[in-house]
C-alpha cells in the first residue's frame, strides 16, 4: 500500500467523569472513504490532582468499533452524541486526508466539560494501566511517550510491516475504565487526560463504475447520477450514499468504488419543466 | 540530505499570565527554497515549587511565517562542511539563560499537533527528574515519517495555562529541536 496523508491530532484536555467506562478518543474511517486507515502512534497522558488507592488503576482500553452514524462527509459534531470532531495535522502539508477520516474526542474543552464519545465496541485489543498516586507527595510526571511508557497501543505500529487496518466502516476507539469492580473513584473529575494519534491514510483497491445517461437516444449533460454503495445485495449491509455524479460529455458519467463493495446508480434530470428518473441498475461488484 | 542541524534555546523562565507563554519557533521562510524535516522537538522542564492544580500543558502547533518578536538563536550543525539556510530560522523567548522576557509571536496559528503535560510538584521533597518531553511524536526521527515544513510553513512550541498558577515563574523551561534541510 502506499501512503497518500500521515495525519496528527491532538486532543483536549478531557476530564474524568468519576462514572463508569468513559470513552474518549476515536479514530474513524468512515463508509464512503476510499483509502484503509493505520494507527502508528498513539500516547496518553494523565494528571491526577487526586489519589487513588482502590483496586486498581486507570486503564486505557482499545477497541475495535465502529461510529454509530457513519455515512456522510463534512461535520457530524451535532450527530455524534458526547463528541468533537480533533481537527487534522499533516505531516506534509501537499497531501489531504480523506474528509471521511475521523477523530473523535469526547467534549471537554480543555477541562471544563465532561462527556462521553458515543461509539459501539468490539473486541478489546489492547490496554494500559496508567498511573496513579498512592498519595500527593513528590513530583508528579506525565510521562513522556518517546519509549513506548504510555502508549495506548504496540509500539511496533509504527512500522510499516505492523499495519492495523482500518477499512471503510472501521474505527478504533479507546477507553478509559476507572478499574475492576466498578471502582468509578479511579477516574475521578479531578484527572486530566490527553491523547495524541498518529495515522496513515493508504491505498485502498478500487474498481470503476460508469455508464451513460440518454433522453430519447441523446446524452443529458447535467443530469445527476446518485451511487449508493452496499457490503451484500441481500442485506444491503452497510448501504450508504457513495457520490452523486453529473453527467458530462454527452452524458457520461463515472464513479470509484472500494474492492469488494456492490455498487448501484440511477440518474434523475430536471429538464423542460418535466422530472425524469431512470430505473435503477442492478448492483455490481468486483467481488 | 544537504543540511542536518540542532539548536536549543537559552533557559527561560515561566510566568507569563497571558493565554500562551511561546517558547521557540522553527520557520522555514517563504523564499528558502528547502524543505525541513524536523527529526526531534521536545521541551525539558524543572520546578522548583509546589503546585497542585493542573500541570502547565506543552502544545506544538503549525503556523505561517515569519514570526515577530523573540531571539534569533545560532543554529548548530550535524556536519561542518554542511550549511544551513539563511531562511530556515529559530527563535527563543529569551536571549540568555534566565534572562529578561522577549516575547515571540508566531505568524498565523494553524492546528494543533501534539501536545504534552510536563511535570509539577505535588509536594517539594526527594529526587526531581527531568525527563524529555516529546513535542512531536517519536517516531518522526524515522525517515518513513517525514514531518515536513515547506517554505513558508513554521512551527511554534508554547506552554498554555490550564490554570493562573500553573506556569509560574518558579518554572524553568528550554526547548531542543534537530531537523534536516533538502
Amino acid at each position: 500500500m502506499a501512503v497518500l496523508f500521515t495525519g496528527i491530532a491532538s486532543t483536549q484536555r478531557i476530564s474524568g467523569t468519576g462514572l463508569g467506562n468513559q470513552n474518549v478518543v476515536a479514530l474513524e474511517n468512515g463508509l464512503g472513504s476510499n483509502c484503509i486507515v493505520c494507527i502508528r502512534s498513539i500516547t496518553s497522558q494523565l494528571d491526577p490532582s487526586s489519589f487513588v488507592t482502590t483496586t486498581a488503576k486507570p486503564t486505557i482500553m482499545m477497541y475495535r468499533g465502529w461510529m454509530s452514524e457513519p455515512s456522510g462527509t463534512g461535520s457530524k459534531a451535532s450527530k455524534q452524541d458526547g463528541a468533537i470532531l480533533v481537527r487534522k495535522g499533516a505531516f506534509d502539508q501537499t497531501q489531504t486526508s480523506s474528509d471521511y477520516v475521523r477523530v473523535w474526542s469526547a467534549f471537554s474543552p480543555d477541562g471544563l466539560g465532561i462527556s462521553n464519545l458515543t461509539a459501539n465496541l468490539g473486541p478489546r485489543l489492547w490496554q494500559k494501566f496508567n498511573h496513579r498516586m498512592h498519595d500527593l507527595t513528590g513530583q508528579i510526571v506525565a510521562a513522556d511517550a518517546a519509549d513506548g511508557a504510555f502508549t495506548a497501543a504496540p509500539i511496533m505500529l509504527d512500522d510499516p510491516a505492523f499495519d492495523v487496518n482500518l477499512y471503510p466502516g472501521d474505527a478504533l476507539v479507546w477507553v478509559v475504565t476507572p478499574g475492576s469492580a466498578g471502582t468509578a473513584t479511579n477516574n475521578p473529575l479531578t484527572h486530566q487526560w490527553l491523547f495524541n494519534l498518529v495515522w496513515t491514510e493508504e491505498t485502498l483497491g478500487t474498481y470503476t463504475i460508469s455508464g451513460n445517461v440518454k433522453l430519447s437516444g441523446v446524452g443529458v449533460d447535467g443530469a445527476d447520477v446518485i451511487v449508493m454503495v452496499a457490503d451484500d445485495v441481500t442485506t444491503l449491509g452497510n448501504a450508504y450514499l457513495q457520490s452523486v455524479q453529473t453527467t458530462a460529455g454527452g452524458g457520461l458519467w463515472s464513479a470509484i468504488i472500494p474492492d469488494g463493495k456492490y455498487a448501484y446508480a440511477y440518474a434523475q434530470n430536471y429538464t423542460g419543466g418535466i422530472y425524469y428518473t431512470s430505473p435503477g441498475a442492478p448492483f455490481v461488484s468486483n467481488v | 540530505m544537504a543540511y542536518t542541524g540542532m539548536v536549543t534555546t537559552f533557559k527561560t523562565i515561566g510566568g507569563l499570565t497571558q493565554p500562551n507563554q511561546y517558547l521557540f519557533s522553527v520557520e522555514n521562510l517563504a523564499t528558502s527554497g528547502t524543505v525541513v524535516t524536523i527529526r526531534r522537538l521536545l521541551v525539558q522542564m524543572d520546578a522548583t515549587a509546589v503546585l497542585t492544580a493542573v500541570m502547565p500543558l506543552v502544545r506544538t502547533v503549525r503556523t505561517g511565517t515569519p514570526a515577530t518578536g523573540g531571539t534569533t538563536l545560532a543554529k548548530g550543525s550535524f556536519d561542518l562542511t554542511q550549511a544551513s539556510s539563511t531562511l530556515v530560522q529559530c527563535r527563543g523567548a529569551t536571549a540568555s539563560d534566565l534572562g529578561a522576557a522577549v516575547t515571540l509571536t508566531p505568524a498565523t496559528l494553524g492546528t494543533v499537533q501534539w501536545q504534552q503535560f510536563g511535570m509539577r510538584m505535588h509536594t517539594v521533597v526527594g529526587q526531581v527528574l527531568a525527563p524529555d518531553f516529546d513535542m512531536l511524536p517519536s517516531l518522526v526521527a524515522d525517515t518513513n515519517y517525514n514531518y515536513k515544513l515547506a517554505a513558508g510553513e513554521g512551527l511554534s512550541v508554547y506552554f498554555t495555562t490550564p490554570t493562573t498558577t500553573s506556569n509560574p515563574t518558579t518554572n524553568f523551561y528550554f526547548v531542543n529541536c534537530v531537523w534536516s534541510e533538502t
